[in-house]
């Protein structure tokens, strides 16, 4: 070898390696850990088509940056799937958790404590981090989105009975004149029952706030239900007395399946609904005109109800490093601005929600002015059963087989014998 | 006894041989799962730790005393009692209409069968939208003028009507399949029966309850057995009507939506959920067992 091939041969080998160096700087310059090789599993629930595109964008973005690649599980009746995985210990690495069950599923032991400084929780809404803490006050939930219930109305139904937004009251104390008022010239319009005034929802997740308003909660500290004391009974009465009024109706009531429905074919002039219908109006019932605001103050306090899922790391997981760098991805500025855009929900922290600047549309500020003052759908351990109970027998109030008082009795007995059972 | 023969021992050999597979498959997915069942009936489970606490008799004590359990149990036997003479009955007359000699019975066979191919869960959805408020079954007797204007039953969410909607819905959902099995067995029904019958002047009922109805006996009994196990074990479609809550006031909980809520709901409590299976498995053999001998003591010929 001559050394002017051998010079040749250094020069080439240098430029090579100054190529391969700064390739390797571009693919992770800014300090992304390379995960090549393996493969982070998700677990998640499906969703409609926009949150399917958001998630797998997600997915995508984080296999490009870490080099590797994310296997989304996607459970068709979580629940029930997700505890069959503890039991078999096949969890996914991380996985999303609803804040109405954290309680229960944070009792199983698991998922890991998360260090709140690591995933910058000081900048999340303080409700939404209580709500995936448990007991001894470990975070073990990052949460991923928000939802939260507003008043719908719509404006040329309002107009068509001779009244503008503005008349719709800020406080539940009004409303039964008022939807006494609206019901009749609705009926004078569309003819008796065509159009409903208001509709409501037999379900604890939409009740809560009311029931639990003046109490000292609806569980006991052993989580057994309380759902007999003369508060919630008065409470309960409250919302029944605008059902036997006839102004309040389920959408079962109308022959429909669920709020939105009801409101997008103009059978209802006022519902009270999530942020997840915003995009099923604008979509499915575009020629529907309508508006957005807060919800009604009940007995002084503005209240709405928030829903919200957050993501936990599998105790059993060999990923942890790749869960925890998914967790701050997906729930960092730019991963949530990717996600709730892209699903149609609110930020869980303020930073985000500004970035994304939700005030320049009046619905989104609407819905996260109520972020702030919304209780979250939680009620310890077994919130479901005593859903379930409690939806169960409001059928029998409503059709007055019950009073108030008879059916929280009831459902109490129902739920408390459950949870004695589960033992 | 005599001593078995080579030839004898070597086709018992063969026999065996040819068992196995199935007896093992069954006692491994079946079996050991059955028995595990009655082992876990008398813990309290926690699957997540995997800790299984020993309680004697108190699950079974405890489902005698469960109110929610026996109305479960009325339902599901409720359920039973109508569903199955019912689907039975039904099923035996239009197979020997179908067996008959009209005109385009082979499209008659061909629609009725149709039900059968639908999944249950779609059929339960298509019934949920025939019976609310605005649906057809309202808007017909509103037409008919039973019913004000106006003033549709809300049969999904009200407890007197709730379970006999899934009760009409199962009759017409399973009537077919029986149907195929009676006809079935009606093609080999010797022409020369109702021929003698004719001569000694029976008319077509008496033909149908003296010579069609005995012949089918067998598949009577196994119609009667398959109806109330199903019926018994019913579960889909109460879950897919009521949400999984077995509401309105509980009149759609049956005994295996019991035990679904029990295990896999946030009850954590597989124990009992277990002694609720087990005490439905007796109920299921005490009452098929029953009815088998009613059957057989009915015997015409």
């Amino acid at each position: 070898m001559t050394t002017r091939n051998f010079l040749k041969r250094i020069v080439l080998f240098t430029l090579v390696l100054c190529l391969v160096c700064s390739f390797s700087a571009v693919a992770f310059a800014d300090g992304e850990e390379d995960f090549s090789g393996r493969t982070l599993t998700v677990g998640i629930w499906g969703g409609n088509d926009q949150e399917t595109a958001a998630i797998e964008t997600l997915k995508a973005n984080f296999e490009a940056a870490h080099n590797c690649t994310v296997d989304l599980k996607v459970y068709t009746d979580y629940n029930t799937q997700i505890q069959a995985d503890f039991i078999g210990k096949t969890a996914p690495d991380v996985f999303y958790v609803n804040g109405s069950v954290f309680p229960f599923i944070s009792s199983l032991g698991v998922m890991d404590a998360l260090d709140p400084e690591e995933y910058d929780l000081d900048q999340f809404y303080p409700n939404l981090v209580a709500a995936f803490t448990d007991a001894d006050g470990n975070v073990l939930c990052v949460p991923k989105d928000v939802s939260t219930l507003a008043t719908y109305y719509n404006i040329d139904l309002l107009e068509a009975a001779g009244y503008t937004p503005e008349d719709i009251p800020d406080d539940y104390d009004d409303y039964m004149a008022f939807l006494t008022d609206l019901q009749a010239k609705l009926d004078e319009v569309y003819g008796k029952n065509a159009v409903a005034a208001m509709t409501y929802n037999q379900d604890l997740a939409r009740n809560l706030f009311i029931l639990q308003d003046g109490t000292d909660g609806l569980i006991d500290a052993d989580g057994n239900a309380t759902l007999t004391s003369d508060g919630v009974v008065a409470n309960m009465q409250f919302i029944l007395d605008f059902v036997d009024a006839g102004v309040w109706k389920t959408p079962s009531d109308l022959g429909l399946g669920w709020n939105g429905e009801a409101f997008g074919t103009g059978k209802v002039a006022i519902m009270e609904e999530g942020n997840w219908v915003y995009g099923t109006l604008k979509t499915d019932y575009s020629d529907i005109n309508f508006g957005v605001k807060a919800m009604p103050v009940y007995h002084g306090t503005q209240y709405s109800m928030s829903y919200t899922v957050g993501y936990g790391i599998y105790t059993l997981s060999e990923n942890k490093d790749m869960a925890s760098a998914w967790i701050k991805y997906v729930t960092g500025v730019d991963g949530l601005n990717i996600w709730c855009s892209g699903a149609g929900c609110l930020p869980p922290r303020a930073d985000a929600a500004e970035a994304m600047d939700v005030e320049s549309d009046p619905v989104w500020a609407v819905h996260s002015e109520m972020a702030g003052c919304s209780i979250p759908e939680q009620l310890g351990n077994n919130y479901t059963i005593i859903n379930t109970a409690y939806q169960n027998w409001l059928p029998e109030a409503v059709s007055g087989n019950m009073t108030a008082a008879e059916f929280l009795a009831e459902a109490e007995s129902q739920a408390n014998m459950e949870i004695a059972n589960a033992g | 006894m005599a001593k078995p023969t080579k030839r004898q021992l070597q086709e018992w050999k063969q026999g065996y041989l040819f068992i196995t597979p199935a007896v093992l498959v069954i006692g491994v997915f079946i079996g050991i799962a059955a028995l595990f069942v009655v082992y876990l009936s008398f813990m309290k489970v926690n699957l997540f730790t995997d800790t299984y606490t020993f309680v004697k008799l108190d699950n079974y004590l405890r489902l005698f005393k469960d109110p929610t359990a026996r109305k479960a149990l009325t339902n599901s036997l409720t359920f039973s009692l109508i569903v199955v003479p019912s689907q039975t009955v039904i099923a035996l007359v239009v197979a020997s209409v179908l067996n008959g000699k009209i005109k385009g019975k082979y499209a008659f066979r061909t629609i009725y069968f149709l039900p059968t191919l639908t999944s249950s869960s779609a059929l339960t959805l298509i019934f949920m939208f025939m019976f609310s408020v605005t649906g057809p079954i309202n808007m017909f007797l509103i037409k008919m003028g039973i019913l004000p204007v106006g003033e549709g039953i809300n049969f999904l969410n009200n407890p007197s009507f709730a379970l006999k909607v899934i009760m009409i819905m199962n009759i017409w959902s399973t009537v077919p399949q029986y149907t195929t099995m009676y006809l079935a067995s009606l093609q080999d029904l010797p022409a020369s029966l109702y021929e003698a019958a004719s001569i000694d002047g029976a008319n077509s009922f008496k033909k149908f309850m003296n010579v069609t109805v005995p012949y089918l006996k067998p598949i009577t009994t196994y119609v009667l057995l398959t109806g109330i196990i199903g019926t018994l074990q019913m579960f889909d479609q109460a879950y897919i009507f009521s949400n999984g809550s077995g509401g309105p006031a509980n009149s759609t909980l049956t005994v295996s939506l019991m035990v679904y809520r029990y295990a896999f709901g946030s009850n954590n409590a597989m124990g009992y959920a277990s002694t609720i299976a087990i005490v439905l498995a007796v109920v299921i053999m005490a009452v098929s067992f029953l009815s088998e001998k009613l059957n057989a003591s009915e015997s015409l010929y």
